[in-house]
């Protein structure tokens, strides 16, 4: 694994196919880690379960962070992230079906950085990356 | 003699009781009694004086006839002798005479001897011879007294006529004087008296008499009852005042006054107290009857338990409420008071004196708020009860709601998620399709896939416009002043932006407020102003203005002060109004105007949650003006 791995906590094959097509697609070749429910995410980033004994103080730049999984929902998982002193500077970035979602997820003020509506595309995600002021950290490969 | 106490009474018996009658008859016995008395005595005077005249003719026999007699006798001359004793019996009242010689032999006789009733005489004849008296025997005269009484026998009558009516006259006499002297008197101070007796006196007694009369016996008893009559009269003022005072504090007071003699069973009910149950004043009996009468039973048999207290001494005084009737029948309710004023050596009451008060209407006002207590206290408890059945309703109805809700959300949720999902995918994809391989197609097949994704892509704004329009009617209302104007300038800016090409002239009038939820109206005004956007497509310049005029919404009757927001633009046929603001309800074919047919149905939702309305007025390619009204209006 190499650094500022951008992980997606997503249950979706679609999507997850969508989005490494729009990743790839845009030149972004940061690693993608996918974990496929909530608790996946989870211990990936504490370094539980699956992943025992992975270096937690290896984080990624950034989360792509779905609201319905698995397991623990994506609300839990964010609660989770912002709850622990190694993850709560994480940017999370929460992937919404809906406006009706994202006004959920703001409800919960649980410090989301920011939204990107389903599917992913490039457009959103660049404008996101600046928002979030990431932009140095996604790496950009010429094509 | 008439005081003897038999004549006393059967006088009284038979006479009557007027003095004057009985004076009467007491006179007519008494004088009576004298008159018989008097002409006795006066007829034994007159027969003493007859007989006395009879003896003195007697001894005028002896003076008169002594002389001649002795010498006819001395001369032997029988014939003489005989002569003259005849002589001697024509004398009145004599009937017989006699000489007899010495040896006492008759030698003459004439007349005839009775024996009885008799008064008679004898006297010796003497012949004087020679100076010297010479004895010749002596003559014996009888005189009858018969005649003497039948004198008296016929004076007897006249004397008692005579005697009788002098003393009827005399006792008339003293009768009239009494009666004109005394009984008169005697007549008008019995009637004085009477009128006293009655209360009248006014005027003090003045006898029918000259005043300057003296200070007899009747001046007297004048005097005394004129005096009597001041001190019964002040007396008496004293009392009616006295009376008028506390008849007037009780009557005055409404209180009817009751006095009980209780062993007579005499009550005494005052005015007041016949005039309460609508009787006149002494209509009803003074007596413990008329109270049993008109007492209603029940309270009666209680009344009479508490008096029985009295009665026995235990209690001296007396208090209940009661129901009497009216003479119209009807039933009043009495608060009777009373007080034992008089008892006997045992302690047991002989009078009570007390009152009687109505107190119907006080009565019946506690029974009317009672009974309005009662029902006041029934509806309360009626109106509990539908409060609970309502609030049980309510709640079971919320519960139901926030289960709905509960399940609309779960609903939304997975629709947002769900259908959305292979949407995406099937937008994800033709997209990946048509940018991975579009070069390998002809123009045909890259047709296709951009009707897949154009559908696709509807199919989400479907989604999208549903989800919302349930978002907005179950979203809590977060009203606050806002700048419409401000808001409308926002969106305005927005539209100019996404339709660069196109010429549109936004008006929009300054400082419009309102009440509102600033999300809900935000979309409200998204909405018109997009509306009357796309429905201005053909138009250069389209001309779109909002603002704030009077206007008469469908169905009523004055101008309301509303928004609008007006466009040039194709406009309508007023005859489908009604479907504008339905759910997919659309007007226009969607290869003129775009559109889901939720815009307005969320609009008016939302407008309606405000306590707003909204309407529309249009005419074909003339354009159209949305109305709305929002309950926070300034």
């Amino acid at each position: 694994m190499s650094d500022k791995t951008i992980l997606l906590v997503e249950d979706n094959p679609s999507d997850i196919a969508l989005t490494e097509r729009a990743l790839k697609r845009n030149n972004i070749s940061n690693p993608l880690v996918v974990a496929q429910d909530g608790q996946e995410g989870v211990d990936y980033l504490f370094g539980e379960g699956a992943y025992a004994g992975r270096d937690t103080a290896r984080q990624p730049v950034v989360v792509l962070l779905d609201l319905k999984l698995p397991k623990l929902d994506g609300l839990e998982v964010l609660r989770r992230i912002r709850a622990d002193a190694r993850t709560r500077r994480i940017p999370v970035v929460i992937l919404t079906s809906s406006r009706e979602e994202q006004d959920i997820a703001a409800g919960y003020d649980l410090g989301v950085n920011s939204y990107i509506r389903k599917p992913v595309d490039f457009q959103q995600f660049t404008e996101t990356v600046r928002q979030l002021g990431l932009y140095w950290l996604v790496i950009n490969e010429a094509p | 003699m008439p005081s003897s106490p038999t004549l006393l009474s059967w006088l009284h018996k038979s006479v009557g009781a007027s003095l004057g009658r009985r004076l009467a008859a007491i006179i007519l016995v008494f004088s009576v009694g004298v008159t018989l008395l008097f002409t006795a005595l006066q007829l034994g005077v007159e027969y003493r004086r007859d007989v006395s005249e009879i003896a003195a003719r007697l001894h005028q026999v002896r003076s008169s006839y002594a002389d001649s007699l002795a010498s006819s006798v001395w001369t032997a001359n029988p014939a003489d002798v005989q002569l003259q004793l005849t002589g001697i019996l024509r004398v009145p009242d004599l009937q017989y005479v006699e000489v007899l010689d010495e040896q006492g032999k008759a030698l003459a006789r004439a007349g005839h001897s009775l024996g009885e009733d008799q008064l008679s005489d004898s006297f010796p004849l003497y012949f004087t011879q020679r100076k010297q008296p010479v004895y010749l025997g002596r003559v014996r005269v009888e005189a009858n007294l018969s005649g003497a009484w039948r004198r008296l026998q016929s004076k007897v009558p006249l004397i008692l006529v005579t005697q009788s009516l002098q003393i009827f006259l005399v006792s008339l006499f003293i009768l009239l004087l009494l009666q004109r002297q005394v009984g008169r008197h005697l007549k008008q101070i019995a009637a004085d008296a009477d009128k006293l007796s009655a209360g009248r006196m006014d005027q003090p007694l003045q006898l029918d008499r000259p005043a300057s009369a003296v200070q007899d016996e009747l001046s007297q008893v004048v005097t005394a009852m004129n005096a009597m009559r001041e001190r019964v009269h002040q007396a008496f003022v004293q009392l009616q005042e006295s009376e008028f005072r506390w008849k007037a504090a009780l009557e005055g007071a409404g209180h009817g006054v009751w006095d009980f003699h209780i062993q007579t069973g005499e009550v005494v009910y005052s005015k007041r107290w016949m005039e309460m149950l609508g009787f006149a004043e002494n209509e009803l009996p003074h007596h413990i009857d008329t109270y049993k009468r008109l007492a209603h039973p029940d309270d009666q048999r209680l009344a009479f338990r508490v008096l029985e207290a009295n009665f026995n001494g235990s209690s001296k005084r007396y208090a209940m409420e009661q129901r009497m009737m009216c003479k119209d029948g009807s039933w009043k309710w009495i608060v009777a008071r009373g007080m034992v004023v008089e008892q006997d050596e045992q302690g047991r009451a002989v009078r009570m004196i007390g009152t009687h008060t109505d107190f119907t209407d006080r009565r019946n006002a506690e029974m009317e708020m009672a009974r309005l207590l009662e029902s006041a206290e029934a509806a309360r408890a009626a109106l509990r009860e539908v409060n609970e059945t309502m609030e049980s309703q309510v709640r079971e109805r919320t519960a139901q709601l926030e289960r709905a809700n509960k399940e609309l959300e779960a609903f939304s949720y997975s629709v947002s998620h769900d259908l959305r999902s292979p949407l995406r995918g099937i937008d994800g994809w033709s997209l990946a399709l048509q940018e991975d391989y579009g070069a390998q197609l002809d123009a045909t097949g890259r047709e296709y896939l951009a009707r897949i994704r154009s559908e696709a892509s509807r199919m989400g704004q479907l989604i999208d416009g549903m989800l919302e329009f349930a978002r907005l009617s179950r979203t809590a209302l977060a009203p606050r002043t806002l700048d419409l104007s401000a808001m409308a300038a926002v969106v305005a800016e927005r539209i100019r932006a996404s339709q660069p090409q196109r010429q549109i002239r936004f008006t929009i009038e300054a400082a419009l407020q309102a009440e509102g939820d600033p999300r809900l109206i935000e979309a409200v005004l998204h909405n018109l102003l997009e509306n009357a956007s796309k429905f201005s497509a053909s138009r250069s310049p389209a001309q779109i203005v909002f603002g704030r005029r009077q206007a008469t919404p469908p169905g009523g009757a004055q101008p309301v002060d509303a928004f609008y927001v007006q466009d040039n633009g194709a406009g309508f046929d007023m005859q489908f109004a009604a479907k504008l603001f339905g759910v997919f309800q659309r007007l226009h074919r969607s290869n003129e105007f775009p559109g889901t047919g939720i815009g307005l149905a969320t609009v008016q939702r939302i407008v309606q949650r405000h306590g707003g309305q909204i309407w529309a007025e249009a005419a074909p390619e003339h354009g159209a003006t949305f109305f709305f009204t929002l309950g926070g209006t300034t």
